[in-house]
């Protein structure tokens, strides 16, 4: 769309001169997140249409005032952290005003008695976690992106860490919320441990990539630094044997930090990175943490559940260095991504202990022939775990990249919904989860979603264009 | 790094196609986007917008590459969080640069920067820049010299320019240890500028120079006190397949080795030490600076940011020519380091660096390495 007469200047007379933008190469950098298939567009030389402008506000009153203007002129606002979202969040696809969050990303406040930071939403997360481990806490979030998303990013997709299984999802993080809503309104939810009255509002907003307006503070819950890691690698002789293990795991009541099962395509590869050498198999990493003593129990009793489960123990070196290389993931997509012809993406989901193995043999099976396909478990509750995937093809020709790449999550989405799981973990909606989002929630969810989004956004300004609700 | 018909020749091509693909991994170190914002003012954005540059008839041509390669100080932080296969960042930024000065397209004040170092001035001001005669300095510390030593100073021109107090510095601090040097017969300027503006075949004439001007002396060591010359001197030029025919080595790691025999006269004094980015990211030089001001009888003080996480003055990199502004924001970073360091002193091995920092901090004195050095045995 073309921005309606006066909205530069106004957005100007908001934020200041410097801090809007209509250039071509400021735009085109918030064009997209790194949803695989914008990237591939992109390698084919479609890139994504931009945005009209771009604007940085510095804190929330600018937030509240462009919001409003928005909203008067019909102009779509879309925000954006450090864009390396993988579903397309972040994607103007109405054109308007996308709302970067770089100038607010303040710490504000530390409340070390209760365990909270309250920080604006563009800071970035591993600038965070410096900062609380310079304290002797940490927020536990340690999503493999955490060097390059923000704390925004993460309380708008719902992202999960590598430690989850002990530290819980930024869901589980949040103690309270600010949110400027798109008629600004401004809603202020306390900081609390627990907060009974009514329905959990800061739940409402958590994940709502944008589509009800801003998420301007949050005050996030905090946890010691552990005084001791230990580590455990194991090798199990299947990954349905290890899915046993981790679930008994689970159920026995242990609440490991690094809990992963890699399966046997999966582990022959991370064998090679973590210099495994004592056989195939399923490979499991794990580690627990806390006060020594508590740390070195629960890791003892956790080797015994998984010998229980037909494990052999192997070297605990490979877990150190896997940690050493906790975030290389991307330098890899970076490699193969650009090479004409090759499909690269990641699918995260989720279902009950009971459902889990049926979801991973129906998407191996279905697209093992056609793509290199991993998958490891990770991100363990008392009630199931999510499935990671990993799918790569190197040899097509650039023309069928992106059918195989529509293909793939058609594949993907099938056979977790005929497997009775869930279509998403951590990675958000966006675009990429649209086409599918109504049959997750069912027609009384997706009606509920559509009359939330009506009521809050009811000028539709807010990231319009997503989660398939008004096209 | 040689521009091809798209402008980047085939390995830094493939390298700007695998920076632009990955997740921005590097971002959080990046100087220039925590001061922008601008979510093209980081590696990523710089090397998508080479891409796209590659794509377009205009090339290099265009405000928007011009922008992409110039807003960065080649401080390297975005370095070591870096580990995509073939991409290394100062490289790619340099080749850009050198697509962008065959385009034809360089800003002029690099294009006037290049020129006075090749006419033999060095920068006695960047904001707004001005320009010196080297040769009475020289000639103060040829004072000090013994003719036909095997160790030959090569002060370079951000010490002789920024910091000249630091060039006489260094010449006492060597004498009282010891240690016998000559002096280049004239001040030449190694290329850097001209790497820095992307004008190769000029690095290449001048590193030549350099090169004959050391062969005229009997030297087997070559120190050199700018940190970037020491680097364009002692790692790029051999990368490059120019030899210069001394051992290249930074002046600091020189003077740690004779600190050893100092006897400092001055009671120890608490100072804080800052990594310039072209001695401890680009040339691996931390540990001996440090060793140095231990040996004179310093107690060292860690910055924030050190080592290889240093934050940059935003004097590299020609920033302080093309985006002042963006400079400034740099110095406030290390500005903040320095003063939440609680100390009256910080020193420096970079001249530039210890320009930039002068005055800066309310109540922090400056000095580069070498004045440090010799205010001790001169105390008293």
């Amino acid at each position: 769309m073309s921005l309606a007469a006066g909205v530069i200047d106004r957005l100007r007379a908001i934020a200041g001169e410097g801090a809007v933008s209509v250039d071509a190469a400021d735009r085109a950098a918030v064009a997209h997140d790194l949803w695989p298939r914008a990237l591939i567009a992109e390698r084919q030389g479609s890139s994504t249409p931009p945005p009209d402008c771009v604007v940085w506000p510095a804190n929330r009153t600018e937030v509240n005032a462009i919001y409003r203007l928005c909203v008067e002129t019909g102009t779509p606002v879309v925000p954006f952290g450090a864009g390396t979202g993988v579903c397309g969040a972040s994607i103007a696809v109405r054109g308007g005003v996308v709302l970067d969050t770089k100038r607010m990303a303040a710490i504000l406040a530390w409340d070390l008695d209760s365990g909270y930071v309250r920080v604006q939403p563009g800071i970035l997360g591993i600038h965070l976690e410096e900062a609380c481990l310079e304290r002797g806490w940490t927020t536990g979030h340690y999503p493999s992106s955490l060097p390059c998303s923000t704390v925004g990013g993460f309380l708008a997709t719902r992202s999960a860490g590598q430690l989850s299984t002990r530290y819980g999802r930024i869901d589980d993080m949040v103690a309270g919320l600010d949110v400027v809503l798109p008629d600004g309104t401004e809603v202020s939810l306390a900081a609390q441990p627990a907060a009974g009255a009514g329905p959990d509002l800061r739940r409402l907003f958590l994940g709502s990539e944008g589509c009800f307006g801003l998420i301007v503070e949050a005050t996030l819950r905090l946890h010691r630094v552990p005084e001791r890691r230990v580590d455990v690698a194991a090798l199990f002789g299947s990954f349905h044997e290890g899915i046993a293990a981790a679930r008994e795991i689970l159920h026995t009541g242990l609440r490991p930090s690094l809990l992963r099962l890699y399966d046997p395509d999966d582990s022959a590869l991370q064998a090679s990175h973590l210099g495994v050498g004592e056989g195939s198999g399923a490979l499991f990493l794990a580690s627990c943490e806390g006060r020594a003593t508590v740390a070195q129990a629960e890791a003892s009793t956790l080797i015994e559940v998984c010998r229980e489960n037909g494990a052999r123990i192997i070297a605990p070196a490979a877990v150190a260095t896997w940690y050493s290389r906790r975030y290389d993931i991307g330098f890899q997509q970076a490699k193969y991504l650009p090479v004409p012809g090759s499909v690269l993406d990641t699918i995260e989901v989720a279902a009950p202990w009971s459902r889990l193995g049926a979801l991973y043999d129906a998407v191996k099976e279905r697209l093992r022939e056609r793509l290199v396909v991993l998958c490891h478990l990770s991100h363990g509750y008392v009630d199931g775990a999510c499935l990671y995937f990993t799918f790569a093809g190197m040899g097509g020709d650039e023309e069928t990249a992106l059918p195989l790449h529509e293909e793939l999550w058609e594949t993907v989405m099938a056979a977790t919904f005929e497997s009775g799981g869930t279509i998403a973990h951590h990675h958000g909606a966006g675009l990429a989860r649209a086409p599918y989002l109504a049959t997750e929630l069912g027609p009384g969810g997706v009606e509920t979603l559509r009359r939330i989004k009506a009521a809050l956004d009811p000028a539709g300004v807010a990231n319009p264009g997503k989660w398939g609700l008004d096209r | 790094m040689t521009a091809s018909a798209s402008g980047l020749a085939g390995e830094q091509a493939l390298a700007a196609h695998r920076c632009a693909m990955c997740p921005k991994l590097c971002r959080g170190a990046c100087p220039t986007l925590e001061i922008t914002g601008n979510e093209r003012h980081q590696p990523w954005g710089h090397a998508a917008g080479a891409v796209v540059a590659m794509s377009r008839p205009q090339g290099f041509a265009t405000s928007a590459a011009i922008e992409n390669a110039f807003a960065c100080a080649t401080c390297s932080a975005c370095t070591p969080p870096c580990k995509v296969d073939g991409v290394e960042t100062p490289d790619l930024t340099w080749a850009v640069r050198a697509a962008v000065f065959e385009a034809g397209a360089t800003p002029e004040i690099g294009l006037q920067a290049v020129g006075q170092a090749k006419a033999g001035r060095v920068p006695v001001g960047v904001d707004p820049p001005a320009w010196g005669d080297p040769a009475p300095l020289l000639a103060q510390l040829r004072a000090l010299a013994t003719p036909e030593a095997p160790l030959l100073l090569f002060p370079g021109c951000g010490a002789l320019g920024m910091r000249p107090g630091a060039v006489t510095a260094a010449g006492r601090v060597l004498a009282a240890a010891g240690v016998a040097f000559d002096v280049v017969a004239e001040h030449r300027c190694c290329g850097m500028p001209a790497l820095t503006f992307g004008d190769m075949a000029s690095v290449h004439d001048m590193l030549s120079e350099v090169a004959s001007l050391v062969q005229r002396h009997a030297a087997t060591r070559l120190a050199v006190q700018s940190p970037s010359c020491a680097f364009l001197l002692g790692v790029r030029a051999p990368a490059m397949g120019l030899d210069i025919p001394a051992a290249v080595e930074p002046t600091q790691r020189t003077l740690a080795a004779a600190a050893r025999a100092l006897a400092p006269s001055s009671p120890a004094a608490a100072v804080a030490y800052h990594d310039p980015c072209y001695l401890s990211r680009h040339q691996s030089v931390v540990d001996e600076p440090r060793a140095a001001l231990r040996s004179a009888g310093y107690e060292v003080r860690e910055l924030r940011g050190r080592g290889a996480t240093t934050k940059c003055s935003g004097r590299g990199g020609g920033l302080p020519l093309t985006h002042p502004e963006i400079a400034r924001g740099y110095l406030r970073r290390l500005s903040g380091d320095v003063a939440e360091a609680g100390v009256s002193t910080v020193v420096t091995g970079c001249g530039s660096c210890a320009a930039a920092l002068d005055g800066a901090v309310a109540g922090v004195a400056v000095h580069e390495l070498a004045e440090a050095l010799a205010a001790t045995i001169e105390a008293g």
